[in-house]
């Protein structure tokens, strides 16, 4: 019987231990990151696994090629605000950039004139029967140090987007 | 989970869809109406469900309520897979297939140790589900970004073969530890070989292996080394230790040797038919992935042109009237056209049905010779040229696909006599049972369709209730010799 109780208490600790330190790595962007607002596209599809979401495409999603980058590549994005404080594109790096603000992303494909780079922070969950704006969008996100970005929220003229969740029960 | 004879009962089932019934509905209660509620609580209503499962599970186990503690202990199996998916949705995480492959890999790891930790078989079984899923995505997610054709089932066949190699190292270790997971490995292996070999016995399977000869990316090629390096030292320690115990017999070593040979000759000798069997059509516009290839390729009858990121047809609808029509480039054949409804610009060229259109189709079954033309694509599924030959090379390489599945089966059969496991000859039967009534409706497809069909029901059902009655009579003798 008490060795029962002994296993009980170490799967639940390293239940509690995976699932934390999961959640721990997701949120460092969000606890220690510097706020940045991008601008964006969005479409809409759905994932079976995790439900409704819109796929973001930002407009630092498409950048100019350099001339020695390949898919899967890491790249650097040093990021400059605006005047209405929109970060936008001001270089591009394989190496870490110092001093500056910069978002990570890996290259997803190229066609010798342009690249596509993905940042992971290319899709927004929500629930199902919501509405919301879907133009003239921008995210508000978190980079930590490593360039690390997660989304805080979507912003609609410089305002958090209120998404609107019609005929939603607890059985829909 | 199992009685005294080792059989599911039926309380122990009931509770078990039981399980998986409450984990979708949970998924679906709280993927769908946890909107007004802050990230911090939802994820505390993951964590608490999630604990509280695996608690009651082992309390209620504690307590001599057996099935429905394992049933509960399942519950919180798949409620720790779901929180994982779940969290990531909080924090909006990355949908590609890599993304969601390192999702699996985290809810695998934490399914698989806490079966150990919480002594559960049926955790197990929820833990190698997650492991082959995961396996599979982790190897698309290598592909994610290539070209089409680095996509091989060959590749696939040769992962998949090794995970069962894996599988079988792990049940003999389980076996020389005396572990009470080892039963449950061994019919695993047993298992997961017989659906191995019976997918390989699907003849529209074969030319798909290697559609583009043995081409592969080195990440791909990398993925396979390593998994097969980490399941050969497994398969290694675990012979060795099982034979150290006097666990294993080396018969039964050289069997499991011999099946693996077979199998990997089978993967390699599907390579013959590679480029022999396919549909050669002629490409469009989308097909052009870069600017110069949609700018110079000479599409009979298509007119392409490069937008930013991809290259796209025009078509005569883009003429809206009668003068631009009657100009615009004579490879549309555009023409002018009145209708009852109103007039539009119309082209009159001829469209053929996949694979049968005069400038590509004279290549069908020849890869070489198919993409060597730039105006034409290669497709290496057969079926969508239904008058497309199928070469000799293709029935010899499914005969020897067949032999292998059915000397499989006696293999297991012969095994589960010999180790007196009606399970794994229950299993052998059964495998038995659906190769005959496969092979029954891919005849019926394949030759059904020029031949009467009430022949072939009548035929069939005569088949099929004659089979049935042997091969339960097969499996009785084989269960009343094993308990013997």
């Amino acid at each position: 019987m008490h060795r029962q109780y002994k296993r009980l208490i170490v799967g639940v600790l390293f239940i509690l231990l995976v699932a934390g330190g999961f959640i721990l790595y997701l949120s460092w962007p969000l606890l220690t990151g510097t706020t940045a607002v991008l601008e964006t596209l969005p479409i809409d599809p759905f994932d079976p696994l995790r439900g409704q979401y819109i796929t973001i495409n930002y407009k630092i999603g498409t950048l100019p090629a350099p001339s020695d980058i390949t898919e899967g590549d890491t790249v650097y994005i040093t990021l400059k605000k605006d005047v209405n404080g929109t970060a936008q594109f001001e270089k591009l790096s394989e190496s870490k950039p110092k001093d500056s603000l910069f978002i990570k992303g890996e290259v997803e494909s190229t066609n010798g004139e342009k690249i596509r780079v993905r940042y992971g922070i290319e899709q927004y969950f929500f629930e199902r029967n919501a509405y919301f704006p879907t133009n003239n969008i921008f995210v508000k996100v978190k980079i930590d140090s490593r360039g690390q970005a997660r989304i805080i929220e979507l912003l609609q003229n410089g305002k958090p987007v209120v998404i609107d969740y019609k005929n939603a029960s607890f059985l829909s | 989970m199992h009685n005294k004879k080792g059989m599911a009962s039926f309380g122990s089932i009931v509770a078990m869809i039981g399980s998986i019934l409450i984990a979708c509905g949970v998924a679906w209660l709280i993927a769908t109406n946890w909107h007004q509620m802050p990230s911090i609580v939802k994820i505390i209503i993951l964590l608490f469900a999630t604990v509280g499962s695996y608690v009651a599970g082992i309390f209620l186990r504690m307590q001599d309520y057996e099935k429905i503690g394992k049933s509960l202990i399942v519950l919180g199996a798949l409620l720790y897979t779901l929180s994982i998916f779940l969290i990531a949705q909080i924090f909006s995480t990355d949908v590609s297939i890599q993304g969601t492959a390192f999702l699996l890999l985290l809810a695998w790891i934490g399914v698989y140790i806490t079966s150990y930790i919480f002594d559960s078989p049926t955790s197990l079984v929820v833990a190698l589900v997650e492991l082959i899923i995961w396996i599979g995505l982790q190897y698309v997610a290598l592909i994610e970004n290539n070209v089409i054709e680095s996509y091989s089932l060959g590749m696939f066949a040769l992962i998949y073969l090794f995970v069962g190699v894996l599988f079988y190292g792990l049940s003999l270790l389980h076996k020389s530890f005396n572990h009470s997971f080892a039963r449950l490995y061994r019919w695993w292996t047993a298992f997961y070989f017989l659906t191995f070999a019976y997918i390989l016995s699907f003849q529209t399977l074969l030319p798909l292996l290697w559609p583009a000869g043995l081409q592969q990316t080195a990440t791909t090629l990398v993925f396979l080394v390593v998994l097969a390096l980490i399941s050969l030292i497994v398969a290694v320690v675990g012979i060795l230790k099982a034979i150290e115990a006097g666990k294993v017999k080396p018969r039964e070593v050289a069997g499991f040797i011999i099946v693996g040979i077979l199998l990997i000759i089978l993967i390699a000798v599907a390579s013959s038919v590679s480029g022999k069997v396919g549909t050669c059509s002629v490409q469009n516009c989308y097909d052009l992935k870069t600017k110069n290839q949609c700018e110079t390729t000479p599409l009979p009858d298509s007119l392409c042109q490069w937008q930013s990121e991809y290259c796209q047809e025009i078509n005569c609808y883009a003429y809206q009237n009668q003068t631009s029509c009657q100009k615009a480039p004579a490879v549309l054949k555009c023409a002018w056209t009145n209708d009852s409804w109103s007039t539009y610009c119309v082209s009159n060229r001829t469209y053929y049905e996949y694979g049968q259109d005069p400038v590509c189709s004279k290549n069908n079954n020849d890869r070489e010779s198919c993409v060597s033309n730039s105006v034409c694509k290669w497709n290496p599924q057969y079926y969508y040229g239904r008058s497309i030959e199928k070469p000799l090379s293709l029935w010899f390489v499914w005969i020897f696909a067949n032999i292998i599945f059915l000397a499989l089966i006696l293999l297991i059969v012969g095994y589960g006599t010999w180790q007196r496991s009606s399970g794994l000859v229950n299993l052998g039967v059964f495998a038995f049972a659906v190769d005959i009534i496969t092979r029954y409706i891919g005849f019926i497809i394949d030759i059904g369709w020029y031949t009467s069909l009430s022949i072939i029901f009548i035929t069939g059902g005569i088949i099929l209730i004659f089979g049935g009655w042997m091969i339960e009579r097969w499996r009785r003798n084989l269960i009343a010799k094993a308990n013997a």
